[in-house]
């Protein structure tokens, strides 16, 4: 098929169609260009037109079952996991507070920020902000621990989780960041994190992550752990409690004056003392008023991360180990993080605050979380 | 394993030649395929991710306009390293070269590229050339961007002396060798032809350049230290004593104050080699930006004088607080 360029006066074919078209997929009319300069030239008038097709098309968009299966059309699975169907995106109403990408998908505040790469020190009313809204996630991803067990789908828990939200005066922080479908993020077996809730049913012996994050009078807490379904082999809880081993190892180093290239050593030497490996594509992040920001903190050992522990940072750390390799691939949902070999994955993620002698685990466990089965 | 394909990062003021000297990279014959990156539009846009992809393929970088010799696509932003590692795998280039736009700083395009090894995204930062036209460059030498161009390149290419008399050249260079590192290099060119399989594998970046680079120095006038009178420049410390054993935790965490707190002056640049521990290992540190790294290279002789070298470049640098800052870190 032959398109036209869009931008006004030129008439030569086009080869080349804007991103955030892609993005968004919109029609092709109107989104193809015959070169580089055309598009920068029409720019101004042409990302007019992704905010106007956006409105009229959002009634008529392809059926998402067959988007899905379009995209997954000859996809080469890695293991044995299929991508299931996701139910429609979940509604917020009016009071709640929400974040500045709700509507867009585009963290705004984020990305701004990113140029500046400062890493932030709270004073004491943004850190009880901090210690509020990580208690609340705390609770939701208690509630959502609660539930699992073989026949429960990660969808059922996705909508018990935006209840507990809701509940708790808080939006849940991944739905609709970059587009993100769900309030929740599942990750079964294979997949390292970043899996959407969907209509597979559990089953006796995967390994489930539950990745929790709410965002609460203006600050975001974020929170996962790992829960077995029904019976799980030796090597499966093996693989679980490397990974908490590594994230504890990491967090008994967090205090003033570490660097944040220094954790990757210690998580790395967990793993690899347990014959795991270390997933080097997603850090430990900064969280504060934004979902995402300065520092990146790497679970890997040699790595150049920037910055100094300082009291008053509030940050992530989430090691991913691999029971065999530690490289990924995205699925083509564009969230979905699975394992190069299809082997199972394990994660755990606390938010810390840095303080004048070592941290605080802000999103720390409560008397009445689910049990660990090493604890039973 | 494949070899990490080198990126060269090509700044200079406008006007400088940046332009012909990416033409010919893509034009002349030298049996290497080359894809260019253009740092251009980012910033004039507006926008970080006006890339125009092929077709559906949202995965892939770029319009490629075929040339001879590889292709040239459009802005950098922070997730283009991911894509461009994809398009260099799956299209088996031999080199990335980046050109800034003339009024752009290149440490943070230059920082982007040096990647952590373990991401295995197979690109690995070459070097910095920067590029200066003889006859005008004069005028440009209070200005904080031509400075510091100047001062992250590790060749400096003065262009178009065939514009300029001896004079003119000479001038300029000798106000250039307070700006360049005393580990770059300097050289004339006209119409930008210079060696261009040796300007873009400079390997910089490597533990056996940064170990020449140190114990020879490109350029006479290494042991001085020296700065413009705007206080861009380089300071050099040696510690030939015997209390020469650094801890290398302690050496990255004052590193760190250095680099990121700036108590001593900004440091845009560091070269370091270093003995480390009783054991005397031999270690390489090096910065870029707001990054740095180190990491063991062999171990000194037994029988030769031990020298740790530290080279920072950037601007009002005080030697006294940096001394200060490496003396806490001696064992």
């Amino acid at each position: 098929m032959v398109f036209t360029c869009s931008s006004p006066g030129c008439e030569k074919g086009a080869k080349l169609r804007c991103p955030t078209c892609v993005k968004l997929s919109l029609p092709d009319d109107g989104s193809y260009f015959c070169s580089q300069d055309c598009f920068k030239k029409s720019w101004k008038l042409h990302k007019l037109h992704h905010v106007l097709s956006l409105g009229k098309n959002s009634g008529k968009l392809l059926d998402d079952r067959e988007k899905q299966k379009l995209a997954f059309a000859n996809f080469p699975y890695t293991g044995k996991l299929r991508a299931d169907y996701v139910s429609p995106m979940s509604k917020v109403p009016e009071h709640i507070q929400k974040p500045d990408y709700y509507e867009t998908g585009i963290p705004i505040s984020e990305e701004r920020s990113k140029r500046a790469r400062v890493i932030v020190q709270l004073d004491e009313d943004e850190i009880a902000g901090m210690r509020k809204v990580c208690r609340l996630a705390r609770e939701v991803l208690d509630i959502a621990g609660h539930m699992v067990k073989p026949g429960i789908t990660t969808d059922e828990i996705d909508q018990a989780v935006h209840r507990a939200c809701l509940e708790r005066d808080s939006y849940p922080s991944p739905l609709n960041y970059y587009n993100f479908p769900k309030s929740v993020c599942t990750s079964v077996n294979e997949v390292i994190c970043h899996g959407i809730p969907d209509a597979r049913p559990l089953q006796d012996g995967d390994i489930l992550n539950i990745d929790i994050t709410l965002y609460h009078g203006g600050f975001h807490g974020d929170l996962n752990e790992m829960y077995v379904v029904g019976n799980v082999d030796e090597a499966g809880k093996k693989l679980i409690k490397s990974s908490y081993d590594a994230l504890f190892a990491a967090i008994e180093m967090a205090k003033p004056g570490t660097l944040f290239r220094e954790f990757g050593g210690r998580i790395e030497k967990v793993a690899k003392s347990n014959g795991h490996s270390v997933v080097r594509t997603y850090c430990g992040h900064g969280i504060n008023q934004l979902f995402h920001t300065a520092p990146n903190v790497p679970h890997y050992r040699r790595n150049k991360a920037v910055g100094i522990c300082k009291p008053g940072q509030t940050f992530t750390i989430e090691p991913m180990l691999g029971e065999g390799t530690g490289r990924d691939v995205t699925w083509p949902d564009n969230w979905t993080a699975v394992t190069e070999d299809g082997k199972r994955s394990a994660q755990f993620e606390h938010t810390l605050l840095i303080t004048k002698s070592g941290c605080e685990i802000l999103t720390a466990r409560l008397e009445t979380s689910p049990k660990f089965f090493w604890e039973d | 394993m494949m070899e990490d394909v080198p990126v060269t990062v090509i700044s200079g003021y406008l006007g400088a030649g940046k332009s012909t000297l990416v033409r010919r990279i893509l034009s002349e014959e030298h049996g290497m395929k080359v894809l260019v990156v253009e740092n251009e539009i980012g910033e004039e846009m507006g926008i970080e991710g006006a890339l125009v992809t092929e077709g559906l393929d949202r995965s892939s970088v770029t319009e490629f306009v075929e040339l001879p010799n590889g292709c040239v696509c459009c802005t950098v932003k922070d997730e283009l390293t991911d894509s461009l590692s994809r398009v260099v795998k799956m299209k088996k280039f031999d080199l990335v070269v980046i050109e800034m736009s003339g009024l752009a700083d290149p440490g943070p395009v230059a920082s982007l590229f040096w990647i952590d090894e373990e991401l295995e995204l197979g690109l690995r930062l070459d070097g910095v050339i920067c590029l200066v036209d003889a006859r005008h460059a004069g005028r440009h030498l209070g200005d904080p961007i031509f400075m510091k161009q100047v001062a992250l390149a590790d060749l400096v290419i003065v262009n178009k002396v065939d514009l300029a008399s001896e004079d003119e050249i000479c001038s300029l260079e000798k106000d250039l060798a307070a700006l360049v590192s005393p580990t770059s290099r300097m050289q004339r060119t006209s119409m930008s032809v210079c060696d261009l399989r040796e300007a873009l594998h400079l390997k910089t970046m490597r533990n056996d350049e940064v170990c020449t680079a140190l114990a020879m120095g490109r350029r006479e006038d290494l042991e001085e230290g020296h700065s413009h009178p705007e206080g861009v420049g380089s300071v050099t410390l040696r510690f030939t004593e015997k209390a020469v054993g650094f801890s290398s935790d302690e050496l990255t965490r004052q590193l760190g104050k250095l680099v990121w707190e700036q108590p001593a002056g900004e440091v845009w640049r560091l070269k370091a080699m270093v003995c480390v521990g009783e054991a005397r290992e031999r270690w390489i540190f090096q910065g870029v930006h707001e990054l740095f790294d180190g990491e063991q290279y062999g171990s000194w002789d037994v029988d030769k004088p031990v020298v740790s070298s530290f080279i920072f470049i950037g601007k009002n640098l005080n030697r006294d607080l940096l001394m200060e800052h490496l003396n806490a870190s001696l064992i």
